[in-house]
């Protein structure tokens, strides 16, 4: 691999961490919403919240999966559009 | 392999938007959290989310352009009329 490559994925490779952080943020507060009721007696997580969660995080990152995939289809779509 | 800084933008922002529509569809398709599994009805309204916000983004994009040619057109124009004037 030449070093300009190297470089290349170097680069993607850290946009990718930086998207995976960028997601975890989301995921953060899109789940704390849905789970954690704004009222406050207790500050220990219920059962009910941690499973809550448990789901959350499941259906967002399928969500983000299957999101992903799509996306991919749509630009080798493109891809083979423009070769056209 | 894209070596240009502006084809790099371009993926960064790509995958910003990637993140914003699993945000955006996640919050308006799930309303329970019953289960782990997405059932059909989440599945197909996910579907229809990300189809339709990429179509959005598109036209969206399409006329901020047009507008934003305007305005620095029209912009270019006044600096032009300005330094006849003087």
């Amino acid at each position: 691999m030449s070093q300009k490559e190297a470089q290349n994925m170097q680069l993607i490779q850290e946009l990718e961490i930086e998207m995976m952080a960028d997601m975890y943020n989301r995921l953060t507060a899109a789940c704390h919403k849905k789970c954690i009721p704004p009222v406050y007696n207790d500050a220990e997580i219920a059962k009910g919240e941690a499973v809550c969660i448990d789901r959350c995080v499941a259906k967002f990152l399928d969500i983000h999966e299957r999101i992903g995939k799509k996306l991919g289809q749509l630009s080798m779509q493109d891809e083979a559009l423009l070769k056209k | 392999m894209e070596m240009d800084p502006g084809a790099l933008r371009n993926f960064k922002d790509f995958l910003q938007l990637y993140n914003k529509m699993t945000e955006i569809c996640f919050a308006r398709c799930i309303d329970n959290v019953n289960s782990r599994i997405l059932d059909q009805n989440e599945i197909n309204c996910v579907d229809d989310c990300s189809s339709k916000f990429v179509k959005f983004n598109n036209k969206l994009m399409q006329n901020f352009v047009t507008a934003q040619t305007n305005i620095v057109n029209k912009r270019v124009e006044e600096a032009r009329t300005a330094t006849i004037k003087k």
